[in-house]
């Protein structure tokens, strides 16, 4: 895997990089891809009959069908958005408001992203709706059995991770979305962390919506993806209205274009559209399986080595076997102290609450340290972490040299 | 004093206000206080003053803190270096003190142990743990004109 490094012009700057599942670095094909676009195509997609608007609009629409392709999906089930994010917060403001009522419930779990809780606690709280939360194992996962406990006749959606991005655990989503459908409701994968380290066929595993961003997959930032059901698409209003979603407008009224059509108005983010496309590809070209085999056996690894060499760590993830994430705490020193010494090696890891404050009370801390690996981090790479947390003593070098 | 016994002796007075923090109590019912957090990190902050408007000096100070070394060290030496000082005197020493952090000009003289976090200057993303004790006060005492 060694021979990648040289495709990522930021590990030419001698950083370790271990908080890929933040953001991932991005090859240079990516980055030729968009100022290829830039320097010979830059105009907008669909509008007007010109050849470079052809061109363009060719270009777009086939990122959109390498998409399909890469979840195991069709191309009119697949919305461009800004990111993970703003694809949660469309199927909860359409979807979502479209089919809960008052004492409706929602299930998700204390592991989520804000980005997963967030929505869902506003729609609930909008609709006078509930949130359930359904208990979690070790690794952060749901187990079939618990969703059954939570489930009854008034949930309508359950909303869970692909892959926690604390705890790193898999969800089994096949027979988590055997369980939702039993129950009649909907199943929202958050798919951030999952796209990057699982192969995903929505169609296979029947699941509902299913959102991801560009660059936590060595893409650009500024785009992601919905994928949704086609039945579901066609069923839901769009929720932001202008230029390109439109299909005829009157003074009182206008009618809009089909799925996915109408959820993408007004100009967008074309180059990193065709920035993603390029990291499909160069992702289908090195093997996601040969990434996710060399991830797990440096997790291995490093994991190991932190437990025999490090006397005061506390890993909460370690069970998560599957994960390229690490999470720890070194006891009695806050997170930050511990990234501070790390970040003056230049090696680059995460700490904080991560964007999951819920999951930090259910771990009953306030911060920890993750690293997060990608398939271009090397053995040498996890020996200095270790060897630089040895050395650490009280924490607090970071102030004298 | 050579630079490696300024810096094992910096480095003592950190440790100790993090293992023995300053001026930890219950305050009293007429105590001002307020609550701040670095929402980025989670350090989290409750600043309880007990100030004297006739005399407009700060007379105690107390607080419960987590957070990162660097935070909780910082918050434990002002609550020492600011307890009978002025309003004058306090906007002297907190002058000082965001001076030093930011890489400015500043008197060492008044800083007292608070001058061992001097090397803070070299790590940016840092300032905000060491500043989140003074911009409490700040708040608590309506000075805070960010």
């Amino acid at each position: 895997m060694n021979n990648y490094r040289q495709d990522f012009p930021m590990l030419k700057h001698d950083y370790i990089y271990f908080n890929n599942a933040s953001t991932s670095l991005k090859p240079k094909c990516v980055i030729e891809a968009i100022s290829d676009y830039y320097n010979n195509y830059s105009v907008n997609t669909n509008r007007g009959v010109d050849s470079l608007g052809f061109k363009v609009t060719e270009k777009f629409e086939s990122v959109r069908q390498l998409v399909a392709d890469f979840i195991g999906s069709n191309s009119e089930e697949v919305i461009f958005t800004r990111g993970t994010t703003e694809s949660l917060n469309l199927v909860a403001s359409s979807f979502g408001n479209m089919i809960i009522n008052e004492g409706d419930e929602i299930v998700i779990s204390v592991v989520e992203h804000h980005s997963n809780l967030l929505p869902w606690q506003e729609l609930c709280n909008k609709l006078g709706a509930s949130l359930v939360f359904v208990p979690i194992k070790e690794d952060g996962t749901v187990d079939p059995e618990e969703l059954k406990k939570v489930m009854t006749k008034r949930t309508k959606i359950v909303a869970l991770n692909h892959i926690s991005n604390v705890m790193g655990g898999i969800n089994n989503l096949l027979e988590l979305s055997k369980v939702v459908h039993q129950f009649d409701a909907y199943f929202v994968v958050d798919g951030a962390q999952g796209i990057v380290h699982e192969k995903v066929n929505v169609h296979d595993l029947d699941i509902d919506f299913y959102a991801f961003s560009s660059h936590k997959m060595y893409g650009p930032m500024g785009v992601g993806v919905l994928y949704g059901k086609k039945e579901l698409l066609d069923m839901m209003p769009p929720v932001m209205f202008g230029g390109e979603m439109v299909d005829v407008v009157h003074n009182d009224i206008a009618t809009y274009k089909q799925t996915p059509y109408k959820f993408e108005a007004g100009t967008m983010m074309v180059p990193e559209v065709i920035g993603l496309g390029a990291a499909i590809e160069y992702i289908n070209q090195v093997d996601q399986t040969k990434m996710n085999a060399h991830v797990k056996e440096l997790r291995k690894y490093l994991i190991d080595k932190l437990i025999n060499e490090i006397s005061d760590i506390e890993i909460y993830n370690k069970d998560a076997i599957d994960s390229s994430l690490i999470t720890f705490n070194i006891k009695n020193i806050h997170a930050h102290d511990v990234a501070s010494v790390l970040d003056k090696e230049k090696i680059i890891v995460r700490a904080g609450h991560h964007c999951a404050q819920l999951c930090m009370s259910n771990l009953e801390v306030a911060s920890t340290i993750r690293i997060s690996l990608a398939f271009y981090n090397t053995f040498e790479e996890c020996d200095k972490v270790v060897e630089v947390l040895k050395k650490a003593g009280d924490y607090i070098d970071v102030l004298f040299k | 004093m050579s630079y490696l016994n300024d810096e094992s002796m910096y480095r003592e007075i950190i440790m100790d206000h993090v293992k023995n923090p300053r001026n930890i109590k219950t305050p009293n019912d007429h105590y001002r206080k307020t609550y701040l957090k670095n929402p980025s990190c989670g350090d989290e902050l409750y600043l309880y003053v007990d100030y004297d408007e006739t005399t407009n000096t700060i007379k105690d100070i107390t607080y419960k803190v987590t957070g990162c070394s660097i935070c909780c060290s910082s918050v434990s030496m002002m609550s020492e270096l600011l307890t009978n000082k002025s309003k004058l005197e306090m906007a002297l020493i907190i002058e000082n003190f965001n001076n030093m952090v930011t890489g400015k000009e500043y008197n060492p003289e008044v800083l007292g142990d608070a001058v061992s976090l001097k090397g803070i200057v070299n790590v940016p993303p840092r300032i905000k743990c060491a500043t989140l004790g003074y911009k409490a006060l700040l708040q608590i005492l309506g000075e805070d004109h960010e």
